[in-house]
């Protein structure tokens, strides 16, 4: 960061940039006013870019533009498209709310049937194939990942589906599963902790970086 | 005493008025000057009038007072109003009255032709007020007989014939005697001009000769409520329930309060006493739920006073006074002329004022019988009007009287009894501060703590309205502040104020921030590149197989980018990426920038205006921006299946697929690399759920957050591997930058993680060791105790 | 499972369940054998772009709920400095991102200076810090894992997170490679093994709710 080129507007958001990462960080003390005020401009700001690249990403080009292009194909689509765009408007008014729930039906199916696809295909086949030919990694680990791997499934779909009166009264082999799945999500979700403290720290590190050489900008301009 | 307190209204007023400021009841008794007073009163009014201005002692008061006190003695309540003085008696005359009439009905038609031939003379002519009625007593019976018995319409067949016009009609002629309530009628609402016109019509109807009250030709011309009433009185046995169906509202709260208008009456005669249709109405009234106490026909001396308290309410005088205006104007203006009418007016004392006039008729015949047959029906059902019509025709009597008063008094009329009642010197000594104000008109002059009369004219005017709203006092609404602060201090819960003390986990806390922010602080300043980057056996393997990938790229490949994360990761993210990026960028790849967050274009062009900026490369030449596309996996399978229609425009707004690295872009298998940067475990789930099976030959990495790794690791592992390749976090990016040959942003940060982590480590280790210290050193006491 | 099929809305149940078979279908039929996009791909085409971009509508009608509520709170004196703030913020925001699509569309200046200058110094560095502010809080919490809840799970949790702190430290991977070595074999055996049950689980249970909602049993959409 080149204070001495930097424009004016740069220079500025640079110490925007600076006063709100301070604000943000004061939070280490506690709960502050200056905590709040930063976080309530970031809410803000945040729904309101994400509003404006919806609308010139999608909106304007999938609805308005075939509207005023002329072509008679693309009107209709676009009409097609606008008129339960408009029922979803609707969501926002509490009185008329249930005309957007077509448009949300459609959104929920939609999704839905995405979602089994790309879980059928993306996930069920693919891991399955490799939980089969586990033992390639070696025998010993091979045998430890499919035991892993079922026990957390057969744990996941047996703490959901029971209740601890009839967890006492199961067999000894699925208590063994259980127990076993349960230490297997212990440590996966330990690597997990990791992995969100590490990039953490690294947000830390960014962040304290950035205010370093937003300083040392302002110190030794070059 | 400053001030008055109004009967009507219960509220203070200034001593001198003479109305009410609130309800315009009159405050103080009429004071009644002579010539006023004996111009429309009957002779024994004059004599009233008389001894009050005369304050000699008379031996008949003091028979009076001597007839009334064995009465006080015995009957201590009975006798707080004047009907009750004769209540047995009438009540007894009214039973033998019923039982003649049950007897003989046909004495009923011979005594209803009274009405047929002798009509009244006042009631036919305006200079009626000075005849004296022919046969008022008889009159006056048969009109009690007419109510009572009900005569058969068809008694009568030609008495229609001969109505007179003012009695078909709605408005009675001014000639009648009720001409100045009909003359007042516009000022009155239209309840008082219905109530008004029945009560002149009742009475007419049946004083009139040959014409039956309830003659079938005159029915239509009732209104039907009064037609109704008509009906009931026939049938001499009043239902309430029937009633209250036809009255009008106005008269539901006249029946309401009934009880209490009658209580003095209804008390006087056990039922045993009381003539059947008497007898019928309370047992009709005991079987409703609500039925006053005094109703049940117990005779218990509180009822009178109840009864006593209930004359007193307020309520009673607005609702009654519907029900006797007319003939008191009637009767003012008989007996004056119409310059003095209105002085009339205030002479017209309701309640009890008015009673010796017809107590001189009622005590020497049957006719008070009948009288108090109509008074009771008045009372207790809804030919109230009727009855008081014929109540007013009763009055009328003494009405007749007033003529000669008004010219030259005749106070020989008064009947002795009535004579001895006179109280005035009795109660002479009463002070008005122990028993209220004294009575100074009337028979009751003389009296005090009495039932102040109204001149019901004055109720007139209009119903004293009552505000709905709820009165609360100051002390009340500072009673229901402080129990509402005590509620609302129950909803929140007191601050209980934590002792400051510097806790193990207190001083835990700052030491862990204050060792990482120092130790960060540190290795930020100092810009220290000492500690070595992963090589040799610590650089995965998967970076090696990323890097051969990107190398067979040739310029101008396109390779997908999905810039999918948000920006609190950016600066692990572009440091995982920007080694990658950067080796793409030296192969000379045409870069398409995709993302399925909102903030992902922006942290791409970010990224590489940024990061990568070293390699120059701008939008439409080198990179497209294709920007956002939502929907999650939806919008992904549609990414998969029409490529260019789900993204037609750059994040720039130009054409997206008309560059020459696009145009050849048909599906996302066109790409030689797609690229995932991610720092969302489902977003890269989807990715390669949703992309990657679709990519036939074309490979898919991804590059993400630590905190993602161990999820997507499955995907990166085995024979055939959906991600060829996974980098993560600061140590990948640091990893491929070894393998690439060429620091990066991961190198710049690479010290400084060390630092950190090091640092989170002793925190770690040393907060555990006393986490489990606290717990051993916890628990060997609770051991040993069990 | 029981199923529930008295639906509140019909329509909106029939238009979810159709929509979903006729994507769903169009994973198997939506291309003929030559690879040609079939009429069932087509509709399956429509009904995806369709979903682009009602979900884009919907993020709109999110912000504009966003916007009520704070509104609400304004008039209601709850924290309305804040809610002001926000709404500030946001329609700041709003109006600087219309005058960039304006002036891109209308006088063809392109690159969004003026939107990306808010992005770059307002959300991008408060969104960092916050992420920043998440490493002293989790530093306590490590701190602190075993004071809550000690048993063999949590001791294994603890554990894991130590190894896979140290293995990542470079200065101490290097000094202790067999450290390292444990930290990479227990992400790519036990913790792998892990996750690929996690994983299986998910797709499993997405399955599931897709099913449940492709029959009508589950309707999210109020029907």
């Amino acid at each position: 960061m080149n204070i001495a080129t930097m424009s004016l507007a740069d220079l500025g958001g640079a110490l925007l940039g600076f006063s709100l990462t301070i604000f943000v960080l004061s939070y280490v003390i506690g709960d502050n006013f200056l905590f709040r005020l930063a976080t309530h401009i970031f809410v803000g700001t945040a729904a309101g870019y994400a509003t404006i690249v919806t609308l010139y990403n999608i909106v304007i080009p999938h609805l308005v533009f075939p509207l005023l292009d002329g072509n008679q194909g693309a009107l209709i689509l676009a009409v097609s498209y606008l008129i339960p765009s408009v029922l979803l408007l609707m969501k926002l008014s509490s009185r008329l709310s249930k005309l957007g729930n077509p448009a949300v039906a459609i959104l929920v199916g939609v999704g839905a049937a995405a979602a089994i696809g790309g879980a059928t295909f993306g996930t069920i086949f693919p891991q399955t194939t490799a939980s089969i030919h586990v033992f390639e990694n070696g025998l010993i680990n091979g045998l430890i990942i499919l035991i892993g791997t079922l026990s957390t499934l057969l744990f996941f779909q047996f703490y959901t589906r029971s209740d601890e009166a009839q967890t006492e009264s199961v067999g000894a082999f699925t208590r063994i599963l259980r127990w076993s799945g349960k230490a297997f999500i212990a440590i996966t979700f330990g690597a997990l902790f990791a992995g969100v403290y590490i990039a953490a720290i690294t947000a830390l590190i960014e962040r304290f970086m950035y205010l370093w050489i937003f300083i040392k900008g302002l110190i030794f301009p070059v | 005493m400053s001030e008055i307190r109004c009967p009507m209204c219960g509220k203070s007023n200034p001593e001198h008025s003479e109305t009410c400021q609130y309800c315009q009841a009159r405050l103080t008794p009429l004071m009644i000057s002579g010539d006023e007073a004996n111009s429309g009163l009957p002779d024994w009014f004059n004599n009233d009038t008389e001894e009050e201005s005369i304050p000699a002692v008379d031996s008949d008061s003091e028979d009076w007072l001597n007839r009334l006190r064995p009465e006080d003695d015995s009957e201590e309540d009975e006798d707080a109003t004047p009907f009750e003085d004769s209540g047995d008696d009438w009540l007894g005359r009214m039973r033998a009255f019923d039982d003649e009439e049950t007897d003989d009905e046909t004495e009923a038609e011979e005594e209803s032709s009274i009405f047929d031939g002798k009509l009244p003379e006042w009631m036919s002519s305006d200079e009626s007020a000075e005849n004296t009625p022919a046969d008022t007593d008889d009159w006056l019976a048969s009109l009690g007989n007419d109510s009572a018995k009900s005569p058969a319409p068809e008694a009568q067949p030609e008495a229609s014939e001969e109505l007179p016009d003012w009695m078909l009609g709605d408005n009675p002629p001014a000639s009648t005697p009720t001409a100045e309530p009909a003359a007042e009628a516009e000022d009155a609402p239209d309840w008082l001009l219905t109530s008004s016109h029945t009560s002149d019509a009742a009475p007419a109807a049946e004083s009139a000769p040959d014409i039956p009250a309830t003659s079938p030709e005159a029915e239509p011309e009732l209104p039907d409520w009064l037609a109704g009433a008509t009906t009931e009185a026939e049938s001499s046995s009043p239902t309430p329930e029937g009633e209250s169906e036809a009255l009008p509202d106005w008269m539901f709260s006249t029946s309401d309060e009934q009880p209490f208008a009658a209580a003095p009456s209804g008390d006087s005669s056990p039922d045993d006493d009381l003539p059947d249709w008497m007898s019928d109405k309370f047992t009709a009234e005991k079987a409703t739920d609500g039925i006053p106490d005094w109703m049940s026909g117990e005779e218990d001396e509180t009822l009178y006073e109840d009864a006593l308290h209930a004359a007193e309410l307020p309520t009673i005088l607005p609702d009654t006074s519907p029900l006797t205006p007319d003939w008191p104007t009637g009767f003012a203006e008989d007996s004056q002329t119409a310059d003095e009418s209105g002085e009339a007016d205030e002479t017209l004392i309701p309640g009890d004022n008015f009673e010796p006039d017809w107590l001189g008729k009622l005590g020497s015949d049957d006719s008070a019988a009948e009288f108090f047959e109509m008074e009771s029906g008045l009372d207790d059902d809804d030919d109230g009007l009727f009855a008081l019509g014929e109540l007013s025709d009763a009055f009328s009597d003494g009405t007749d009287d007033a003529p000669t008063l008004a010219g030259e008094a005749a106070p020989a009329d008064l009947p002795d009894w009535l004579h001895a009642m006179r109280p005035v010197e009795s109660s002479a000594d009463d002070s008005p501060a122990t028993h209220g104000p004294v009575e100074q008109a009337g028979p009751l002059a003389g009296l005090s703590g009495l039932l102040i009369a109204e001149p019901e004219i004055a109720g007139l005017k209009k119903a004293p309205t009552f505000s709905s709203k709820l009165k609360v006092t100051q002390a009340q609404q500072e009673h229901v502040h402080i129990f509402r602060k005590l509620l609302e201090s129950e909803s929140h819960p007191k601050s209980v104020r934590e002792p400051i003390q510097i806790s193990s986990q207190n001083l835990l806390r700052w030491v862990s921030a204050i060792l990482l922010i120092l130790v960060i602080i540190l290795g930020v300043v100092s810009e220290s590149q000492s500690v070595p980057p992963p090589s040799g056996a610590a650089i995965p393997a998967g970076m090696l197989q990323i890097s051969e990938l990107i190398e067979t790229l040739t310029p101008t490949d396109p390779v997908l980018i999905a810039f999918d994360y948000e920006p609190g990761t950016s600066g692990e993210m572009n440091a995982a990426a920007a080694a990658v990026v950067d080796h793409l960028m030296l192969k000379g790849a045409y870069l398409s920038l995709v993302s399925t967050s909102p903030t992902g274009p922006a942290l791409a062009e970010h990224f590489i205006h940024t990061v990568v900026s070293q390699h120059g490369y701008t939008s439409g030449n080198q990179y497209t921006n294709l920007g956002y596309i939502p929907g999650g996996a939806a919008g992904l399978l549609g990414f998969v299946q029409m490529t260019q229609h789900v993204t037609p425009l750059t994040f720039d707004g130009l054409d997206a697929w008309h560059t020459p690295a696009l145009s050849q872009i048909q599906t996302l298998a066109n790409y030689k690399l797609v690229v995932v940067i991610s720092d969302d475990p489902d977003i890269a789930r989807s990715w390669i759920e949703q992309v990657q099976p679709t990519l036939q030959n074309a490979p898919m990495i991804a590059i993400v957050s630590a905190q993602v790794e161990p999820i997507l690791h499955p995907y990166a592992s085995g024979e055939k591997p959906q991600l060829k390749g996974l980098i993560s976090g600061i140590s990948g990016g640091a990893a491929y930058e070894q393998v690439i040959g060429k620091p990066n942003l991961a190198r710049t940060y690479w010290d400084t993680l060390n630092y950190a982590l090091m640092a989170a480590v002793v925190v770690l280790l040393i907060g555990s060791g006393v986490n489990l210290m606290t717990f051993f050193v916890k628990k060997k006491p609770t051991g040993e105790t069990a | 499972m029981k199923l529930n099929f008295k639906f509140k809305s019909p329509v909106s149940t029939a238009i979810a369940i159709g929509v979903g078979l006729v994507v769903l279908l169009g994973y198997f039929f939506g291309t003929n054998t030559l690879g040609e996009t079939t009429s069932l791909g087509f509709l399956r085409n429509y009904l995806l772009q369709g979903a682009i971009i009602w979900a884009s509508v919907a993020l709109i009608v999110g912000v504009a709920n966003l916007s009520g509520v704070h509104l609400r709170k304004i008039r209601k004196k709850e924290g309305s400095g804040y809610s002001f703030v926000l709404l500030l913020a946001l329609i700041i925001t709003l109006g600087i991102g219309v005058y960039d699509i304006a002036q891109t569309h209308l006088h063809g200046e392109p690159n969004f200076q003026r939107i990306r200058w808010v992005f770059t110094y307002i959300q991008l560095p408060i969104e960092t810090s916050l992420m920043a502010v998440l490493a002293i809080s989790l530093t306590y919490a490590a701190a602190r894992l075993l004071s809550r809840r000690l048993n063999l799970f949590s001791m294994v949790f603890v554990g894991v997170v130590l190894l896979l702190l140290i293995g990542a430290a470079p200065q101490i991977a290097a000094q202790a490679p067999l450290l390292a070595e444990i930290r990479n074999w227990i992400l790519r055996v036990p913790a792998l093994a892990g996750a690929r049950g996690i994983l299986l689980g998910v797709a499993l249970g997405t399955i599931a709710t897709g099913i449940r909602i492709l029959t009508g049993n589950d309707r999210p959409y109020g029907g």
